[in-house]
């Protein structure tokens, strides 16, 4: 294969593939980008107030479990009661929404990820038919190196040569190349979040796994931190702290360290 | 890193003229990351830093060195130099509620309160959930010097944010102002839930139950004073005549046999050898006003 004659390109190949590819996937990336960052725009921050107040509840009750033997007892059980009492903390229903209702109820968000979605898809599936009825089928560069066979589908693609050389990348190849491959590049000149196709690919596998990943089920989790504080006995910490006192001061008095 | 930001701050104090803007861009950084409050130094070095070196800085950095300048300005009270620079950043982001938290900051230090307070009541009907100004209104009411209004204000804020550890000492700080003793023990609570390992926080809530009294209390205070004398490795002077005071409200009757017996007996005892041995020690000169107060205390013999 090695020893194969070169093949010659039309410099027509350059003029009328090459460069005008290149351009359009460039001017399709950024168009995608401010679309992007246009849709974008409000950012993310609609937490209830009464949403951040039950986080930070299971936080402290959670804490609460966790350090209760350095308070004393009646200081615990008076907690223990404000969260887990008859007309507690956790036995009111939740203001937060689980997941499923918020989308059930809330379309808003099922439009931004449609928006999203759409924002990045549709130029990318025009583009992909505008590349595949105008650009197919031509051989436009050859990478300056050798590669093994195992390479051909992937810069080969649209050509079906057995006998062509390895290193020809074909242009549909070299379209999904440069649509994948110039995040790097875009990265450098926006600052902030460039769109990021692979994710977006990610984001279309599995569409649920990745649509919400703060939304918590409150509801069970408020009945399981009411189960836990239920459940728990207080043990105060300090019930021999003045004992070990005692032995800690002779020693330290015996060690002449004080 | 403190070494370094002494290092920095050498170099900068012995340069003559105009210091390089590395020099300043670096002091600055340090005294963000440190979070160092001297305000005089920072507005001074920031106005020299914001004169004349502005394009050494990037986008980014500028405009948080900006911000830090403008707090430090408003610190030490250059009025002027910090409207000037709040201006310049609010007229960079017009809709951020960081920058004109700033002006709210403006209006507190200039003394003008009502239009703080304005300002900050509309930041917080466009953002219910900003912490930074919660806190400033809570700071806003104190500089006023209406405690009940700060108490107030901050208990709105740690109603929702039940987390905030400095929040609590401030709360604590404020219901000991008020002479709220059982809030305040509440509030100290928490903050032994916060951090179990602090001795200050267990020797200020043992005075406070002790100041509130009662058998109860005292016994309970008595255990914190020895929990913080096993934290502080016995270091703690505070807590030894804690001990003692708190032995002192507690007339209980016990038998040498009795398990509690240590507690009640021995324990005054070691306090008082423990307090004499540091005394004479550290502060000699100072025994014979010691000893009669712990003849006194009735930690046994002296």
């Amino acid at each position: 294969m090695a020893g194969a004659h070169p093949l010659l390109l039309s410099s027509d190949v350059r003029d009328w593939v090459f460069i005008p590819l290149t351009l359009a996937i460039v001017l399709m990336k950024l168009l995608t980008q401010y679309m992007h960052q246009l849709f974008n725009s409000p950012p993310p921050n609609n937490k209830e107030l009464k949403e951040v107040r039950e986080m930070q509840a299971v936080t402290r009750s959670g804490r609460l479990r966790g350090a209760a033997r350095f308070i004393p007892e009646t200081s615990f059980k008076m907690r223990k009661e404000y969260f887990a009492g008859e007309k507690g903390f956790f036995t009111q229903k939740p203001v937060t929404r689980s997941p499923q209702e918020a989308m059930a109820t809330d379309p808003s968000m099922m439009v931004d990820m449609m928006k999203k979605n759409l924002t990045g898809m549709v130029p990318q599936l025009g583009m992909g038919m505008v590349v595949n009825f105008f650009f197919q089928g031509f051989v436009i560069g050859k990478v300056p190196f050798p590669l093994s066979p195992r390479f051909k589908p992937m810069l080969q693609r649209g050509i079906d040569l057995a006998s062509l050389d390895v290193s020809y990348f074909t242009s549909l190849s070299y379209y999904i190349l440069l649509l994948f491959g110039l995040r790097g590049l875009f990265s450098l000149v926006f600052r902030d979040e460039v769109v990021d196709e692979t994710e977006m690919m990610k984001r279309q596998m599995n569409p649920m796994a990745a649509a919400n990943p703060m939304g918590v089920d409150m509801e069970a989790m408020f009945k399981q931190e009411r189960t836990a504080l239920n459940a728990m006995d207080h043990e105060w910490e300090l019930e021999s702290a003045e004992e070990r006192a005692v032995d800690l001061l002779r020693r330290q008095i015996k060690a002449k360290k004080l | 890193m403190e070494v370094e930001l002494e290092d920095v701050e050498r170099q900068l104090r012995s340069a003559k003229g105009v210091p390089s803007a590395d020099k300043l861009i670096r002091y600055l950084r340090l005294v963000r990351e440190l979070h160092v409050r001297d305000s005089n130094t920072v507005a001074r070095y920031g106005n020299i830093l914001l004169r004349h070196y502005k394009s050494h800085l990037s986008e980014e950095e500028l405009w948080v060195v900006h911000e830090q300048v403008a707090v430090a300005a408003l610190d030490s009270h250059a009025l002027q130099f910090a409207a000037s620079v709040i201006k310049a950043l609010v007229r960079r982001f017009p809709d951020s509620v960081r920058a004109k938290r700033l002006q709210g900051m403006y209006f507190e230090a200039a003394g003008d309160y009502s239009r703080a307070e304005e300002a900050y009541k509309d930041m917080l009907v466009a953002e219910p959930g900003n912490e930074m100004v919660h806190k400033r209104m809570v700071a806003l009411e104190r500089s006023r010097g209406n405690t009940e209004g700060a108490i107030t204000a901050l208990r709105k804020y740690l109603d929702i944010f039940a987390n905030d550890k400095d929040a609590w000492e401030e709360m604590a700080e404020l219901y000991l102002e008020v002479l709220n003793y059982r809030q305040a023990a509440f509030c100290y609570e928490e903050l032994l839930m916060h951090n179990p390992a602090n001795s200050n926080f267990h020797v200020r809530y043992a005075d406070i139950l002790y100041t509130i009294g009662g058998p109860t209390n005292c016994k309970t205070a008595r255990s914190y004073y020895a929990k913080a004398i096993e934290l502080t490795a016995g270091g703690s002077l505070r807590a030894l005549f804690g001990v003692l005071a708190c032995s002192a409200h507690i007339n209980e009757k016990v038998a040498l046999q009795d398990a509690r017996s240590r507690a009640q007996i021995e324990l005054p005892e070691v306090a008082t050898q423990a307090l004499l041995r540091i005394y004479k020690q550290h502060a000699p000169d100072k025994l014979p006003f010691v000893e009669p107060i712990l003849a006194k205390l009735g930690g046994g013999t002296v």
